[in-house]
């Protein structure tokens, strides 16, 4: 059997901090297949970018560090023992990112055309050996991805310095630099999060065009379950460091497994009909450098029982075993009864679970 | 060109069905605000923030101004709340000329209209614990002293859900949801009875925002609060608003109850933002809309109707590049900028 595209196993990334030892990324195992989209979604401090930066090794070492044990696999080649001149091959050539801010990957005192045929001409050198790549070939080239990220009059923009442009241009530039290697993987940390959401729309039907012409595989991390509903065929939940659910996007938003996928679908504002209330996760989002133990989540899940202060695995289930979710539930299914209710908050207003 | 400030017959009406009056607490008419700066070789260039600009916050009621970056809903809430003053138009305050107010009234009303920030740890003094920071308040404004300030101080905690021993503590020993709860009390301590929350939930995680949110909305119900949104995710605008401006470039484009906006938009604008916004359902309801072209440079506007430009409403032609349209009243309470709505 032909091996994933990526395969992540058993990946642990911690970090040296003042806290003490902080555990961002503890035991994911997940594969990207040629040409699928996946969503790692989660929320802030859960270890998503992390991960994604872990891929590439683009993490500070130290005070990051990747735990013997973790294995990251381009088409069954490990990268995290590779050399560093083959990391910096891979990046930007089979797998290229693209960030939330384009601000701050762009080179502001550069020409964006420039720039973008600087990353054409860098791969060319790499994929045919050193030597001159005709300037002329790549600018030409430059301007023909400007045009098909759908930047007006590319030619004139090509000259253009960041700054000139807006935030949702600046990201199809990058979108561009991104691309014009052909990757089979892109990496998208919260492309669109801070566009306005015109822009956003724009920019995501952008990436679902080209993902289909060219055949890229997309990791897409974010937090907006909107976004993966629109654009994803697979999920990842991730809470606390791990994966707690995994599920095509039907059946996530259908039928959540995970109580902390079931509170964030319900704790979500409908643009259709104002609710009553909003259900509430109660309490934090726990530190990476004092995880609590047994279910990471069982501080702030409305389930929680006595079995829950063992660790969970992640229980695989479904057709092909397609989906898992890391819960003790899973076994217990008529304990889990509307646990996000309204009844999460004491008499006289405040919540409970919510001081740390 | 002179509008009806937003809302006005709407307001009226629903409240002669209920109370008999309308209390309007904060009404702008007219409001515009304008920068000049200097474009390249030193030529001078009016930028247009914020244009004819007409509305009325109710007592107990909310409204949401959305729109994308720059569309000057920022800029409003800055007129309305006079930390700028307008280039023309009027704020009144209970009927009162913020133009003309005397000192004491300043004082009053610049106590009773209180704002909520995006980001509470920029708006919170680091050095102070959270209880000196709600005392420092009470003392200013002479609402409190001794005991029972200190009374007051642990009241004011437990509105927003935290208990008294956050009273002890610093600014960065609390997360951010919780962060935001002490904004939330700093501006409850002086008994406001508007709040201005700038963005207020946008930083937060999901999880929190509803905490926030529903927090918010039991402050409302309980201290009888008016509340202007500043916003641009309408999801969360639906969850809070009972009425909501839409604006675009400056102006007002629509205006409305909220249920009826949300379920029939009359501006391609509204219209254009409904549709964009990724919806949390299972992908089998993907929706296919024209998509929309990138927003101009607002300082480059067409001749006549701003949104010409990215305009796609099927009906739109010539006459829409004549004049920039009114913002009129098509049915009670439902005001839009558009001639082919």
């Amino acid at each position: 059997m032909a091996s994933p595209l990526l395969q992540i196993l058993d990946l642990r990334t911690y970090f040296a901090t003042d806290l003490g030892e902080a555990r961002a990324v503890d035991g994911i195992s997940f594969d990207v297949r040629e040409g699928e989209t996946v969503a790692l979604v989660g929320e802030s401090g859960c270890g998503k970018s992390v991960t994604a930066l872990s891929i590439l090794r683009l993490l500070p070492e130290p005070p990051g560090r990747l735990l013997a044990g973790s294995s990251v696999r381009l088409r069954g080649e490990e990268l995290t023992s590779a050399a560093d001149s083959r990391l910096r091959e891979v990046r930007g050539g089979e797998i290229s990112m693209i960030f939330q801010e384009p601000m701050t990957s762009l080179n502001p005192v550069f020409p964006i055309g420039q720039q973008v045929s600087e990353a054409i001409r860098e791969h060319e050198a790499m994929s045919t050996g050193p030597g001159e790549r005709d300037a002329v070939a790549a600018r030409r080239v430059a301007i023909e991805w400007l045009d098909r990220v759908g930047i007006p009059d590319p030619e004139q923009r090509y000259g253009y310095y960041p700054h000139q442009l807006s935030g949702g241009m600046r990201q199809r530039v990058m979108i561009a630099m991104a691309l014009s290697t052909r990757p089979s993987l892109l990496i998208a940390d919260e492309p669109t999060t801070a566009l306005d959401v015109t822009v956003q729309r724009q920019i995501l039907e952008l990436l679902a065009s080209l993902q289909e012409e060219m055949g890229t595989a997309v990791l897409l991390i974010t937090h907006d379950l909107g976004v993966v509903a629109q654009v994803a065929d697979r999920v990842l939940v991730m809470y606390a460091g791990q994966i707690v659910e995994e599920s095509s996007v039907e059946a996530l938003f259908r039928d959540p497994q995970h109580p902390y996928t079931e509170g964030l679908l319900q704790a979500i504002p409908d643009l259709e009909e104002r609710r009553e209330r909003l259900a509430e996760i109660p309490g934090n989002v726990p530190r990476a450098t004092a995880w609590p133990t047994g279910c990471r989540f069982r501080p702030r899940c409305p389930y929680a029982w006595s079995r829950c202060r063992d660790v969970p695995d992640l229980t695989r289930y479904g057709p092909a075993e397609q989906s898992a979710a890391r819960c003790w539930l899973a076994d217990e299914p008529e304990r889990r009864r509307s646990g996000y209710g309204f009844g999460t908050r004491s008499p006289d207003g405040r919540r409970e679970g919510g001081e740390s | 060109m002179i509008d009806e400030p937003v809302g006005v017959r709407a307001a009226s009406e629903v409240n002669q069905e209920t109370s008999g009056n309308a209390e309007v607490l904060l009404e702008a008419k007219g409001l515009a605000r304008h920068y000049a700066s200097r474009g390249p070789w030193g030529v001078e260039r009016k930028t247009l923030a914020v244009e004819e600009v007409s509305l009325r916050i109710l007592r107990h009621e909310s409204l949401a101004l959305v729109g994308e970056s720059g569309c000057g809903k920022s800029t409003t809430a800055r007129l309305l709340i006079g930390l700028e003053p307008p280039t023309s138009g009027t704020v009144r305050y209970r009927g009162r000329d913020l133009g003309s107010m005397s000192r004491p009234e300043l004082l009053e009303f610049r106590r009773r209209v209180q704002l909520v920030f995006q980001d509470p740890f920029g708006s919170l003094n680091p050095r102070m614990t959270v209880g000196g920071m709600l005392g420092e308040v009470l003392s200013v404004h002479a609402l409190a002293a001794g005991e029972e300030r200190e009374r007051r101080i642990t009241e004011l905690l437990g509105l927003v859900g935290l208990g008294p021993e956050a009273a002890e503590r610093y600014p960065h020993e609390f997360s951010g949801g919780q962060r935001q709860r002490i904004g939330i009390a700093r501006a409850l301590a002086v008994e406001p009875d508007v709040i201005v929350a700038d963005e207020p939930v946008s930083a937060l995680d999901v999880s929190i925002q509803a905490q926030v949110l529903n927090l918010l909305a039991d402050l409302q119900e309980r201290l009888g609060l008016s509340y202007l949104f500043i916003a641009h995710d309408l999801a969360v605008v639906r969850q809070v608003a009972d009425r909501v401006a839409v604006m675009y470039a400056g102006r007002i484009v629509e205006a409305s109850e909220a249920a009826a906006l949300y379920h029939e938009p009359l501006h391609p604008y509204t219209r254009s933002l409904l549709a964009a916004v990724p919806r949390p359902w299972p992908p089998s309801e993907k929706r296919r809309e024209p998509e929309l072209p990138e927003g101009s440079d607002p300082s480059e506007l067409p001749e006549g109707c701003p949104y010409l430009g990215r305009c796609r409403h099927p009906e739109r032609d010539d006459d829409c590049s004549l004049a920039i349209p009114l913002l009129g009243e098509r049915s009670p309470g439902r005001w839009v900028r558009c001639i082919k709505s």
